[in-house]
């Protein structure tokens, strides 16, 4: 009998928590919980407790949605639990941690290609005026 | 590779030489083919990428010197606040913070048990107010149908009686059985003459073969209601 994906695995003692993804979509649809489990635990295994959900796919209103029980994160971090760097970067996002450096980075880069878009479609419009 | 799969196998492009299985459900009977090309786990890497080293794209060097200080501060910052979140916790748990709180809790529970309890009362009156309403309601919608079917009872009394009394009042009209043969001498004796005539003023002649100019003025019958021409 499998546990709920809300929790409800066993807590091992002096092992490595993690608070990750748990992929619960389908085939070119992800959805994810956000949940603590043991580190060495598959990423679809027992969940100790899930604490929220995470919608990466924008919705109708172009939301990306993101739900977080941060009194039970703070609870997991304080004890030691490990966070993945998608999780941290979507905390950080979220305002409970800072922001992760490769946010930054991957903000740099989207502002340079957006630049270079830029200077691609100038270049194009004045080769359509020649 | 198992053998008895070989029936849904499909060539792949290089040459023949891998066969790749195809699921069973991926291959469509209805004439176009679909078929998924994925890789599956036993099969080696490509010949011609077996050593192939994809190449990391270097950073700018002032970009890595960022990143590395903002790692460093990241991870620094995390430690602080693990710490924090940490010590945070032993004070909440150990002190008697929560022991307060849960005197609050009860104090607040109790004030709403308390609220819960009049509310619960007023709407008891409210209640035992709109079923005695209810109750006085049905009692005179009780009375007053026994009223109406007490009324309806001595009309259609009444009714009958008057029924019977018409009847009787009828029967006196019969024919006898021993005045039967006088009856019908009677009426052979008078024939009644139930044809009538209507002229264009409205005057009524009586009779089959009445004349109009036998039946003095004096005595002619109108119609009552003379027609509108």
């Amino acid at each position: 009998m499998p546990f709920p994906a809300a929790g409800g695995a066993r807590v091992p003692l002096r092992t490595a928590k993690c608070i990750r993804f748990a992929r619960h979509g389908c085939a070119n649809r992800p959805f994810y919980h956000i949940v603590v489990m043991d580190k060495k635990s598959p990423r679809q295994g027992h969940v100790i407790e899930q604490l929220g959900t995470w919608d990466p796919l924008v919705n109708a209103h172009g939301e990306k949605l993101c739900s977080i029980n941060l009194e039970r994160t703070t609870y997991w971090i304080s004890k030691g639990a490990l966070i993945s760097e998608g999780c941290s970067m979507l905390l950080g996002l979220a305002g409970l941690l800072p922001i992760h450096p490769r946010v930054y980075l991957l903000a740099w880069r989207n502002r340079r290609a957006a630049a270079a878009q830029k200077v691609q479609e100038k270049e194009d419009a004045a080769q359509v005026e020649n | 590779m198992n053998i008895g799969v070989r029936s849904n196998l499909v060539a792949l492009g290089c040459g023949a030489r891998l066969w790749y299985p195809v699921h069973e459900a991926m291959v469509t009977l209805t004439g176009s083919q679909t078929v998924r090309w994925i890789k599956p786990r036993w099969v080696p890497v490509a010949k011609s990428k077996m050593f192939r080293i994809p190449e990391r794209k270097p950073l700018p060097l002032e970009e890595e010197v960022e990143l590395r200080c903002l790692y460093n501060n990241y991870y620094m910052a995390m430690r602080a606040i693990r710490r924090h979140l940490c010590e945070e916790r032993l004070r909440v748990s150990d002190t008697s913070e929560l022991a307060i709180k849960a005197e609050e809790e009860q104090a607040e529970h109790d004030q709403l048990m308390e609220h819960n309890s009049q509310e619960n009362l007023r709407v008891a009156a409210l209640r035992e107010a709109r079923i005695k309403k209810e109750f006085e309601a049905d009692l005179a919608r009780v009375t007053a149908s026994k009223e109406k079917l007490a009324k309806d009872a001595e009309k259609a009394e009444e009714e009958a009686l008057r029924i019977i009394n018409e009847t009787q009042e009828f029967v006196k009209t019969f024919i006898k059985r021993e005045d039967f043969e006088k009856a019908i001498e009677t009426a052979l004796a008078n024939p009644v003459d139930y044809n009538f005539a209507i002229d264009q003023q409205g005057n009524i002649f009586r009779g089959r073969s009445t004349r109009p100019e036998d039946v003095a003025e004096e005595d002619k019958e109108k119609l009552l209601f003379a027609v509108q021409s």
